[in-house]
């Protein structure tokens, strides 16, 4: 387990993962900074505006009192120093795009280096799939040829999949098989939280295995 | 069920408006960069240039060049509750505002120039970038494909009438499926680059869903002003600052007085439809725009107050109405930088000497200051007044 404070949220609308948002922001001080990257999501410049609007109301929502700030990374940004933000947010969106910016721009490296500042990160639906093992959980999303499925392997070898349904237990298990990695499958309002090597859940969390079990943590 | 038969507003998306665009505005292959195609204008294409330096277009000699349009006033830069985006990022977002109201969209032209506010460059700020700027736009509602093709080309002699030279321009052309809150639809655009900075762009839109469900041709031309006259003239980003571009050069460069200069811009469009600072919605971006002033102003210390003023002058000229007088839009920009002041002083002092204190931050700076001396030296004040 990589040090620092990881939250892996199962994706979902701000009421569905406001538990999950209420921890991660509970450990952010007055006066601090958050880099928001939501280069998972295909919009256009409006679109991008909605997209600071959406984390605008996620800070109003738990940080009545507290001054919060936030800045936006997209495609085509130059790459901030990352030292001046306490924790960086991981949007959810296409899992394929989003790894392969931050292979790219040689993120993935940094993020575990960002981490062992005692830093957070806060990985949501495919913020979340791209720091397990292996991305593809949710092969269906490369739908431009992404070259990247190796994920930051933050969880000694675990693989995530969100938007996580009981009817889609087969595909699970079919596809923890032919990744040869444990999935584990979180549900929308889901999470898991790992604050210097002590995991909390919020829900119920599945890991499914290579040998077809089922187990829940 | 059955899908509902389509209306006969309803333009096929497959359209191949690119290769339309390709032959009819005579645009042939310039260069591929990252995969991305550029073009060119064609030999034969008509380009009436015209050699004008410096440009100084106004806004009644851009609208006159698209008088075929109804001129209509800008929205406000604070959106109402229900639209896309909290504050209005460009002007075809007239669209939504005009499908709100009783008359809806029909068939129309439209010419705007709208002060917007995109708040993804608030921390990318650069001479050719701003945060807030005038979208000049063009709207062209429930319209075919040729009337999109003439307004682009419309926009081409617009560029040339003011001295921009024909090899100077390239294109790129893009068919994309846009997402904007709930509403889905497709477009082609193309967008006009002058030595590689983008300056315009046209989009056809096949199928706005407007609110009465009917999905509706659109065609959207916009430029931001304040670029196109620093790429055409060379001056500075925001030219109504030039005296403070010249004085303040030895100390920074063009890029970061514009950083100061721009957080306050934006300021204005919002605290003059009467938004104060707050934690939420219009009040927490017009708090992030001052923490930004605050910080960046440390090295010259601009006057606030002649920043505040001539923001006001530009965007009246270009026809932003403010709701409340300029005293008041004054106000309220200096108390929140007062508090975004004061907070910046305890997170210094606590950085820098190790040392928290819990002072109230939302009173002025002066009576902050008076309450800090009881509790630290007039030397450890003097030690982090010097630092912010």
């Amino acid at each position: 387990m990589t040090k620092g404070k990881i939250f892996l949220s199962g994706g979902g609308d701000l009421k569905k993962s406001f538990e999950l948002d209420k921890e991660f922001f509970f450990y952010l001080k007055d006066g601090s900074k958050i880099l928001y990257i939501p280069i998972a999501l295909k919009r256009d410049t409006v679109g991008f505006e909605a997209c600071w609007d959406w984390f605008s109301s996620l800070i109003s929502i738990h940080c009545e009192g507290r001054d919060i700030d936030f800045g936006m990374l997209l495609e085509n940004d130059e790459i901030p120093d990352l030292s001046k933000y306490d924790a960086i947010y991981l949007g959810g969106g296409n899992t394929f795009k989003l790894l392969n910016f931050l292979y790219k721009n040689k993120l993935a490296k940094n993020f575990i280096d960002y981490l062992k500042n005692d830093k957070i990160i806060y990985g949501g639906s495919a913020g979340a799939v791209v720091l397990g093992k292996d991305i593809r959980t949710v092969e269906e999303e490369n739908d431009f040829d992404y070259e990247h499925y190796e994920g930051l392997d933050l969880f000694n070898g675990k693989s995530f999949l969100c938007h996580y349904e009981e009817n889609m237990d087969k595909h699970i298990f079919q596809v923890s098989k032919k990744i040869k990695t444990p999935i584990v499958s979180l549900k929308e309002g889901d999470g898991l939280i790992f604050v210097d090597g002590i995991i909390k859940k919020v829900g119920k969390i599945f890991v499914f295995n290579e040998d077809g079990t089922k187990i829940l943590i | 069920m059955e899908n509902p038969p389509k209306t006969n507003t309803e333009k096929e998306p497959n359209l191949n408006m690119r290769a339309i665009l390709l032959s009819d505005i005579g645009l042939c292959m310039n260069r591929v960069v990252d995969e991305k195609e550029y073009f060119k204008l064609s030999e034969n294409f008509q380009y009436d240039y015209v050699e004008e330096t410096p440009v100084s277009f106004s806004p009644e000699n851009l609208i006159s060049f698209f008088e075929e349009g109804k001129l209509v006033p800008a929205d406000a830069v604070c959106r109402t509750a229900g639209d896309t985006t909290l504050f209005t990022t460009s002007g075809v977002q007239k669209l939504e505002t005009i499908d709100k109201s009783d008359r809806g969209l029909q068939k129309e032209n439209l010419v705007c120039s709208q002060p917007v506010i995109r708040s993804q460059f608030m921390d990318k700020i650069k001479e050719g970038t701003s945060s807030s700027f005038v979208n000049f736009s063009v709207e062209l509602i429930d319209c075919e494909p040729d009337d999109f093709i003439v307004a682009v080309n419309k926009m081409i002699s617009l560029f040339a009438k003011f001295g921009i030279k024909k090899d100077e321009l390239e294109f790129a052309i893009k068919d994309d499926s846009v997402k904007w809150g709930d509403k889905k639809f497709k477009n082609t655009s193309i967008k006009v680059y002058l030595n590689g900075v983008e300056i315009g762009e046209g989009v056809y839109i096949y199928d706005y869903p407007s609110l009465n469900s009917k999905q509706i041709a659109v065609t959207d031309i916009g430029f931001g002003i304040e670029r196109l006259l620093w790429c055409i003239n060379n001056n500075p980003y925001f030219s109504e600052f030039a005296d403070v571009y010249s004085d303040s050069n030895e100390k920074l460069g063009r890029d970061e007085i514009a950083g100061i200069i721009d957080p306050i811009r934006s300021m204005v469009l919002i605290a003059g439809e009467g938004v104060k600072g707050s934690n939420k919605n219009h009040g927490y971006r017009l708090r992030q725009f001052s923490k930004r002033f605050v910080n960046r102003n440390k090295v010259l210390g601009l006057d606030e107050k002649e920043i505040i003023r001539r923001s006001l002058d530009y965007w009246r000229r270009w026809g932003y109405i403010t709701k409340i007088d300029d005293n008041e839009i004054e106000e309220i920009i200096s108390l929140e930088n007062q508090r975004n002041y004061n907070m910046l002083f305890l997170k210094t002092l606590k950085d820098a000497l190790d040392v928290e204190l819990y002072v109230e931050i939302n009173q002025s700076s002066e009576s902050f200051l008076k309450q800090i001396r009881f509790s630290l030296s007039e030397e450890q004040v003097g030690a982090i007044l010097r630092l912010i």
